[in-house]
C-alpha cells in the first residue's frame, strides 16, 4: 500500500462565504512508503496548504487523503486527526521559532509526551533524536537560545524526529543556514530517507530536488503541474518554463556547452559530480588536457 | 577606504574574542564581500563599522571619519544597514510610511520627503508598492524597501548581513542585480557579509575571516584563482570553481587562473571540440 494517497482533493479557503478562495484543486496524487518528494513552486501555489492537509492541520474541503491507514475527509473528527499527526512530523519553516522550554531536552521531549508517552520513554526518545542530529550531549541542559542558529534548528528538528513520524515533512529546512550546516541537514535527511522515512520536502532550490528526490511535484496555482522524477522534469524546457522553475547549476551548466555545440551523452548532469565525472571522460578520451 | 587597524572585539560573557587585531583596508566605491563561517567574526564586523557595537581596541575610519560615539550621528547618515530577516525591519504600516520614518530620525525637512520616498521606492523598483501594508509582500520585495529606506538618506556605504539568505533564488537574483546597478549609479561602497557563493562572485574584493581574524584577503578574481584554498576552509564556492575543483581532483589539469561559468563552457569547447 502507498504512504499517502491524495484523492481529488480541493481546499477552499473560508468556503460557501463570498470570501472563497480555492488553494487546491481537484488535487489526486500517490506516493510510496519511504519515497523522497521534493515539492516545489511559486509563493502561493498551494505547497503549504497541501502539507497542512497531511499534518491534519487543514481538512479538505471535498475529497480525501490517506496516510498509511488513517482516511481524512471534510467529515473527519479530531480522533481522526490526531491519529493523523501520530504518524506525521511537521518541520516548519524557521522552525527555531518555535522552540519555547527552558533547556533543550524538555523542548525535545514536549512532542512524545503530547503523544501520551510516558516520561521516561520520551526522555530516551529525545535522547536518541538528540544524537541522531549529532547535537553534543553537554547542551541538553542549557537553553536552546544560548546556541547557534544551526544548533537551534537542529533541536527543533530533534523535537519532531521524537516523536517518531514515518512521514517527515519539512519547509525549506535549509533556509537561512550556512553552506556547512545546510550540507549536514541534507545529509541527516538523506539518513532517514535511506531508513526508511518517507519524506516530503518543500524546496526552491532546485539543486536539492535533483541531488536527493527521487520525484518532484511541482505545484502551479493550486493543480499539479507534474510529478516525475527530477531527471524527466530537468529534460522538459517547456514545462520548466511555463513553472518557472531554473534548473540547478549542472543542468544549465550542460545547456550553456550545449549551445556551443559540446553535447554531453547525459544531457541533464543532475549534480556537479556527475557533470565533472562525463568531463573527465570526454577530456580523457580526446582532449588536449589529458593529466 | 574604510581603514581598520589593530580591530579587536570580545563580547562581555564570552571568554574568546569574536575579532582578534584585525587589520584590513576595504576600497570605497566598491564592493567587499566578507566570508567565512559562523562565529567567524563577520557579523561583528559589520556591527563595529557601523557604530553598533564600540572596540574593544584598534580604530576603524571611514576616510577620515573616526568611527567612535562622538561622530555616530554623521555615521548614521553615511552608512546603511539591510539585515538578514526582512520581517525584523518594518515599523510603518505602509511601504512609503515605513521609508518616511527612517527619513524623520534623520530629521530631513518635510517639504523634501515626498520626493525622496518616491526617488528611492522607484530605484528599487517598488513605486507601485508605496501604500501596500509590508507585511503582504514576498522576502525579496521586503529587502528592496528596506534598501529604498536606506538609499533615501543617501549614504555612501551599505552594509549587507546576510541580506539575501532567507530570500528565495529569484528574489535573490533579483536584488543582487538591482545592487550591482545602484553601485554603479550612485558610486556607492557595499559591504556584504554573506554565504552566498554568488554574491561572492559578483564582488570585487574578498574577505576571508577565520576564528576572528582575517585568513585570506584581496581582489575576489585573484583569490577565485586559488579555489582550494576556500574549499579548505569550507566555504560555498562558485559553481564554476566547484568544477574546476573537481576535475582536477579526476586528474584534469585546469589552467590555474580565474574562470566564470562562461569561461570554463569556453576551455572545455577548445579541449574537446577541436
Amino acid at each position: 500500500m502507498s504512504a499517502i494517497e491524495f484523492l481529488n482533493v480541493d481546499y477552499i479557503y473560508q468556503a460557501d462565504t463570498p470570501m472563497a478562495a480555492w488553494a487546491i484543486k481537484d488535487f489526486s496524487l500517490k506516493l510510496e512508503t519511504g519515497s523522497f518528494t521534493a515539492i516545489v513552486g511559486h509563493t502561493g501555489s498551494g505547497k503549504s496548504t497541501l502539507m497542512a492537509m497531511l499534518d491534519g492541520l487543514l481538512v479538505p474541503t471535498h475529497g480525501q487523503l490517506r496516510v498509511g491507514e488513517v482516511v481524512i475527509d471534510n467529515r473527519a473528527d479530531k480522533k481522526a486527526l490526531a491519529r493523523l499527526r501520530q504518524g506525521v512530523g511537521y518541520v516548519f519553516q524557521f522552525p527555531e521559532s518555535q522552540l519555547f522550554a527552558e533547556t533543550v531536552l524538555k523542548d525535545v521531549m514536549f512532542g512524545p509526551l503530547n503523544l501520551g508517552v510516558s516520561p521516561a520513554q520520551a526522555k530516551e526518545q529525545a535522547l536518541t533524536a538528540l544524537e541522531a542530529l549529532k547535537l553534543p550531549s553537554d547542551i541538553n541542559e542549557r537553553s536552546p537560545f544560548e546556541l547557534s542558529g544551526g544548533q537551534m534548528r537542529r533541536v527543533a528538528i530533534a523535537g519532531v524526529l521524537a516523536m517518531h513520524p514515518s512521514v517527515l515533512i519539512l519547509d525549506e529546512p535549509t533556509a537561512g543556514l550556512d553552506p556547512q550546516a545546510s550540507t549536514d541537514l541534507l545529509d541527516l535527511v538523506d539518513e532517514l530517507h535511506q531508513k526508511g522515512t518517507t519524506i516530503l520536502m518543500i524546496t526552491h532550490q532546485m539543486e536539492q530536488a535533483a541531488r536527493f528526490a527521487d520525484h518532484v511535484l511541482v505545484m502551479n496555482h493550486g493543480q499539479k503541474a507534474a510529478f516525475m522524477t527530477p531527471h524527466e522534469l530537468f529534460s522538459n524546457a517547456a514545462l520548466l518554463n511555463e513553472a518557472g522553475i531554473m534548473p540547478p547549476a549542472s543542468v544549465a551548466f550542460a545547456q550553456q556547452l550545449q549551445s556551443h555545440g559540446l553535447f554531453l551523452a547525459d544531457s541533464v548532469p543532475l549534480t556537479i559530480e556527475k557533470l565533472a565525472d562525463q568531463l573527465t571522460i570526454r577530456l580523457k578520451q580526446g582532449g588536449r588536457a589529458n593529466g | 577606504m574604510i581603514d581598520i587597524q589593530h580591530l579587536s572585539f570580545k563580547y562581555p560573557d564570552r571568554t574568546q574574542a569574536a575579532l582578534n587585531d584585525v587589520t584590513l583596508q576595504l576600497p570605497m566605491k566598491k564592493w567587499t564581500a566578507v566570508i567565512g563561517h559562523n562565529g567567524s567574526g563577520k557579523s561583528t564586523l559589520a556591527r563595529l563599522i557601523d557604530g553598533l557595537l564600540i572596540p574593544s581596541s584598534g580604530t576603524i575610519k571611514i576616510d577620515e571619519l573616526l568611527v567612535d560615539e562622538k561622530n555616530l550621528q554623521q555615521l548614521r547618515q553615511q552608512i546603511g544597514l539591510v539585515f538578514q530577516n526582512p520581517d525584523n525591519q518594518f515599523v510603518g504600516t505602509t511601504v512609503a510610511d515605513d521609508v518616511a520614518f527612517g527619513l524623520e530620525n534623520h530629521q530631513i525637512p518635510h517639504d523634501q520627503m515626498q520626493a525622496r520616498i518616491d526617488e528611492s521606492l522607484k530605484a528599487v523598483g517598488m513605486q507601485d508598492f508605496a501604500d501596500s501594508e509590508p507585511a503582504m509582500l514576498s522576502g525579496g520585495q521586503k529587502q528592496r524597501v528596506a534598501l529604498a529606506g536606506i538609499l533615501a538618506i543617501g549614504p555612501r556605504v551599505i552594509i549587507l548581513d546576510e541580506a539575501t539568505s532567507m530570500l528565495d533564488p529569484k528574489g535573490r537574483h533579483d536584488l543582487l542585480k538591482l545592487l550591482k546597478k545602484l553601485i554603479a549609479e550612485r558610486d556607492m561602497t557595499v559591504i556584504s557579509i554573506t554565504h552566498d557563493p554568488v554574491e561572492l562572485s559578483l564582488s570585487d574584493y574578498t574577505v576571508v575571516l577565520d576564528h576572528g581574524k582575517v585568513a585570506m584577503q584581496g581582489e575576489t578574481t585573484t583569490l577565485l584563482q586559488d579555489p582550494a584554498k576556500l574549499a579548505d576552509l569550507h566555504l560555498a564556492l562558485p559553481f564554476a570553481q566547484q568544477l574546476q575543483l573537481l576535475l582536477k581532483k579526476r586528474g584534469i589539469n585546469v589552467p590555474a587562473q580565474y574562470l566564470d561559468s562562461e569561461r570554463m563552457v569556453e576551455w572545455l569547447c577548445q579541449q574537446l571540440n577541436s
